[in-house]
């Protein structure tokens, strides 16, 4: 059993809503507006659904293996085999979205503000740092996700005041944008864009057991939703939706619009240097949960020798791209449609072996 | 111990990488302030740089500068040089512009992008993806169509109550504000409404006073714009943009506004039609206008106008049928009354109400009905309100806005309420020898 140590429900819900929503920094707002036109903020609150369901699933599945993560609950239920094939994925899930976040961040900071640089040394310079705060371990990252988590929600609530000049309200219709049908079915698709809402299943135990990790979960489900289709919104009326698709970073953008005054003017650069840390902690956070899976994989009691070759692999996978666009092709095109069936079907197998089996929902005696 | 070390050596390695490549000095830099782009006799484009000279703004601007063409400048213009290069495309120049100017080119500062009438009516499209693609490029940056060549009208920036070609530029831009003889602008804006399907993109219009109208000679009927039918003195927002009768050091002007269809301007709006443009788009701020006094003729009441709400638009459609009702609801302070009629007194006043709200109501109508036929162009956002009618966007996409916008029905009512009369109460007769017998 591996040691990770605790933290209360104020640091797991800001920690899995920094997780979610980083995203929105990338492309994400982007690909909303690309998929459901004036009204691609709906398309979030729409892939609430499928979130809040497939987190369910996931928490009804630690509720019959009490003490255990996701893995553990995975290898009772369904033999090694299965449970293992099952942890693979997962293995596999956190390796690709940390590695394409590392190279979209990477590139998004080679865009802002250092375009001579050389990619490779923003990769290392920040995947360093990463390694660094996972082997301090996971309480310290759940602590650290609350000194970045709260600047960088005021970030956000001062972007949409600032920039509140600019907005047009007539820009979010037509209201259905590009229809219902195609706003239910990318939202339903796109809850894959919460997928990281699995690591809850992960940490369980320095969480304090599944009923915990029900309420936190569902309060980060709900502020991740909340943040990102306010930020979607807040994109379209200040552009229109035929510019805003065309942005590689909607929210950069949405920045450089910000000008109160002739001094108060050119001030993303202040949001940069928060939005790294967020970059830094998601970077942190995957990389963790990549080797902490590992870590239960081969019933290790300790993570950390297997850190410098889960950060190899990171890396490696992270240049496998050849540009830019093919890292955001593969991001928002590929994994964020698919990464549905890992985080929230796969356990939803492994529960219904469990329930077949007739495994019994237990409480854990204090 | 050895963690927070390490962790330490981290932070400040962080700190310094950043040096080794991307570091910018202040003073190795030459900031464009302008950018002017022309057609091009040799290649596709002429580019013109309006670049800052620091040294001399912090000194007040009284050195002259070198390298322009061996003229001696007039005090002001020292603080800013004019390079033109013949390019095919914007970052070419830059390239050919630093095989001469020893600083790297920046567009961090970037103003205003002034595009020549001509490259202005040919259309655009090719240039405006640098503006959006760039990181260094002010969105906020104004865009001005010149009247005659861009070249000329980046050379013709003489501030004479700025040492600071950068606030001279960025205040004149923002007269708007409080004149509304010409629109404000942004380079987001208008790429934004080169891209929608609800509204068309405008600019400002500039051109340059060569030797400033001779005031005491009448003024040409061809040097005003549209000018009203109903008066025999030209109004102060008819003139063109270059024609302004006056005298003065500075040279350039920004007078109405350049319409587009897309990418190409198809036309213009004399500094009168840009306020009611203004007024109609619900962007109107303040704006000191003349309006002939209905008690007398040659005479006028002189009013300051400012927007009381946003304009009410009721749109109403049946498939491609567009009916637009525009409710403007204006209010305005009396500045100066010379035909001494006491427009104080209430029943005077909603006489003069009454005849600036049907003036305003004619001036807008004849203004939508020239978008509407001769331009083609909905300059007025009214399309932003006819997409709510619509439930999906692509029935809004098939409906054409841009081309069904000349069909539409478009009426507009003035409500028009004085508030203020200045600091007089009433307006007293001047008493002469004749007066009293009169």
């Amino acid at each position: 059993m591996l040691k990770e140590g605790k933290f209360g429900p104020f640091e797991t819900m800001w920690l899995l809503v920094l997780f979610c929503c980083t995203k929105l920094i990338l492309g994400f707002p982007r690909t909303m507006i690309m998929l459901g036109g004036s009204a691609g903020w709906m398309i979030p609150i729409i892939s609430a659904i499928p979130v809040l369901l497939g987190f369910t699933i996931i928490v009804l599945l630690l509720k019959h293996f009490p003490g255990q993560s996701i893995i553990e609950a995975g290898t009772g239920a369904a033999g090694p085999i299965i449970g293992n094939i099952a942890a693979t994925g997962y293995l596999v899930f956190f390796i690709v979205i940390t590695a394409m976040v590392l190279r979209e961040f990477a590139e998004s900071i080679k865009i802002m503000t250092l375009p001579m640089t050389p990619l490779p040394v923003i990769v290392l310079s920040f995947f360093l740092a990463a390694v660094v705060c996972v082997y301090l371990g996971l309480e310290v990252c759940a602590r650290l996700s609350v000194v970045i988590a709260i600047p960088m929600l005021a970030v956000i609530v001062l972007i949409v005041i600032l920039i509140c000049r600019e907005y047009n309200f007539n820009y979010l219709f037509p209201l259905l944008g590009k229809g219902p049908q195609k706003l239910l079915l990318w939202g339903m698709i796109k809850c894959s864009n919460y997928s990281e809402i699995i690591f809850a299943g992960l940490v369980i135990n320095s969480i304090g057991g599944w009923q915990q990790t029900f309420k936190t979960g569902i309060k980060a489900i709900f502020l991740s939703i909340l943040v990102s289709a306010m930020i979607t919104a807040v994109i379209i009326m200040t552009f229109n939706s035929q510019m805003a698709e065309e942005f590689y970073l909607p929210l950069f953008r949405l920045t450089k619009e910000i000008t109160i005054g002739r001094f108060f003017q050119r001030v993303e650069a202040v949001f940069i240097i928060i939005w790294t840390l967020v970059g830094l902690l998601y970077c942190t956070l995957g990389l963790y949960a990549a080797t902490a899976i590992f870590a239960r994989m081969l019933n290790a009691s300790d993570y950390k020798p297997l850190v410098p070759a889960m950060a190899m692999i990171i890396l490696t996978v992270a240049f496998l791209p050849h540009d830019m666009k093919a890292a955001v092709v593969l991001d928002s095109e590929i994994i964020r449609v698919y990464s549905w069936l890992i985080s929230f079907a796969v356990p939803l197998i492994i529960l219904l072996i469990a329930v077949i089996k007739g495994y019994k929902p237990k409480f854990k005696r204090k | 111990m050895v963690r927070s070390r390490i962790g330490c050596l981290f932070l400040s390695i962080s700190l310094i990488l950043t040096g080794c490549w991307d570091s910018n000095e202040v003073d190795d830099m030459a900031y464009v302030i302008s950018l002017g782009l022309d057609q091009g006799t040799h290649n596709k484009l002429q580019v013109s740089m309006l670049i800052a000279i620091p040294k001399n703004i912090t000194e007040g601007g009284g050195k002259s500068a070198s390298g322009t063409e061996g003229k001696s400048k007039n005090p002001g213009s020292e603080t800013s040089e004019v390079v033109t290069v013949e390019t095919p495309t914007i970052t070419a120049g830059f390239n050919m512009i630093n095989a001469f100017i020893s600083r790297e080119i920046s567009l961090a500062h970037l103003k205003a992008i002034v595009f020549s009438e001509k490259i202005a009516r040919a259309g655009v499209k090719d240039f405006l993806d640098y503006f959006e693609r760039d990181r260094e490029v002010r969105s906020t940056a104004s865009v001005i169509v010149a009247r005659g060549t861009a070249e000329e009208f980046l050379r013709s920036l003489k501030p004479v109550l700025e040492t600071n070609p950068s606030k001279y530029i960025e205040l004149t831009a923002n007269a708007s504000s409080y004149t509304s003889f010409i629109p404000k602008t942004s380079i987001k804006k208008f790429i934004a409404a080169t891209l929608s399907y609800d509204e068309q993109a405008f600019a400002v219009m500039g051109g340059i006073n060569k030797q400033a109208l001779h005031i005491e000679e009448p003024i040409p009927l061809k040097d005003t714009f549209r000018r009203r039918p109903d008066s025999e003195l030209p109004n102060e927002g008819e003139y063109l943009p270059g024609n302004v009768p006056r005298k003065g050091d500075v040279e350039r002007e920004l007078m109405g506004t350049a319409i587009f269809d897309g990418d190409r301007m198809v036309g213009e709006f004399n500094a009168l039609e840009t306020s009611v443009m203004l007024m109609l788009r619900g962007d109107f701020h303040r704006n000191f206008w003349s309006i002939i006094d209905p008690g007398k003729k040659r005479q006028f009441v002189a009013i300051d106008f400012r927007q009381a709400k946003a304009p009410l638009i009721k749109v109403s459609r049946r498939g491609n049928q567009v009916k637009i009702k525009v409710t403007l609801h204006l209010e305005g302070s009396i500045m100066e009354i010379q035909s001494n009629i006491q427009y104080e007194r209430q029943k005077q006043t909603r006489i003069l109400e009454k005849s600036i709200a049907g003036y305003i109501s004619a001036i807008a109508e004849r203004t939508i009905k020239i978008a509407q036929q001769e331009y083609k162009a909905d300059v007025f956002m009214f399309g932003n309100r006819v997409r709510r009618t619509f439930w999906l966007q692509d029935d809004w996409e098939k409906a054409n806005w841009k081309a069904t916008f000349s069909k539409a029905l478009i009426t507009v009512d003035t409500k028009f309420l004085i508030t203020r009369s200045g600091l007089l109460y009433k307006t007293n007769q001047v008493i002469s020898s004749k007066s009293i017998e009169e």
